[in-house]
């Protein structure tokens, strides 16, 4: 995958040739090293799924539906994919009036940790 | 700054230390590559596969750029012919308000504050997948026309 669209603690799936060394790797800077061209070589992006929302701390907000919040961010699902809302009720300094920021889709993990951080300034953790 | 707010692409600044007040020199540069407490830094309007030359600072030695309106042109927005406080490329747009730049695009409610270039660069890829960039310099026609 391409440089550009990383950064350091974004989580990716870590490759030897087409054996997977690790399924959960967080980019650091040595990963940069492996660039060729703009690519990173052995690196892919890990797809988003409902259990990687979990880790998250994202919680199911409706019975019915298969929203998922966590703070101000919910993530709606699609048929087949995720779509990144902000929900703002709290107006400080960072922000202008209020309400919905949506309308975002996202396929990848790394998106959503960059998304949520070049929003709110704050990194998106692993539940412990 | 921090290595983890930073992408490949982003414009900084570099702090000079020369002087007894260590301030940004106000010559920005691109991040090429982010290494363990360093970056190596490009010229900005130069493409990445031209560039040969870097120079290598540490993190503690580069500053985020404040956004201004002429940065707002330099990365491809263009000043809205009826609200001259607005910025716009397509969807997205950034407006003036109090002092400060808030980002916000078609059918949102809400606007996000916006302090520096890379935060708006970072934002804008996030959500459209495509860079802001300054225009890298084409070759000039008469060096195309002698090969």
């Amino acid at each position: 995958m391409e440089a550009t669209e990383l950064r350091i603690g974004n989580y990716v799936t870590l490759y030897t040739g087409d054996t997977i060394v690790d399924d959960c790797h967080q980019i650091i800077a040595e990963d940069f090293n492996e660039i060729k061209g703009l690519c990173l070589v052995g690196i892919k992006p890990i797809t988003l799924t409902a259990e990687w929302l979990a880790k998250f701390g994202f919680q199911k907000y409706k019975v019915p539906t298969n929203d998922w919040m966590l703070n101000n961010i919910r993530i709606f699902s699609g048929h087949h994919e995720w779509w990144f809302g902000f929900e703002l009720t709290i107006v400080n300094k960072q922000f202008k009036n209020e309400g919905v920021f949506d309308s975002v889709r996202l396929d990848y993990v790394h998106q959503l940790q960059n998304l949520y951080f070049a929003l709110t300034g704050k990194e998106i953790k692993l539940k412990k | 700054m921090k290595a983890s707010v930073l992408r490949i692409g982003n414009y900084v600044d570099t702090i000079n230390r020369e002087n007894k007040v260590h301030i940004p020199d106000g010559l920005p540069l691109k991040i090429g590559a982010i290494e363990f407490f360093k970056v190596k830094l490009y010229k900005i309007d130069e493409p990445f596969y031209a560039q040969s030359v870097y120079i290598k600072r540490s993190l503690s030695d580069i500053a985020p750029i404040p956004l201004t309106e002429e940065w707002l042109i330099k990365i491809g927005f263009k000043q809205n012919d009826l609200i001259k406080s607005e910025y716009n490329i397509g969807t997205e747009r950034v407006a003036k308000i109090d002092h400060g730049f808030f980002f916000d695009r078609y059918h949102w409610e809400a606007s996000k504050r916006i302090k520096y270039v890379h935060q708006l660069q970072n934002l804008y890829f996030e959500l459209t997948g495509d860079e802001l960039q300054i225009k890298e310099t084409e070759k000039p026609l008469s060096e195309t026309n002698n090969k």
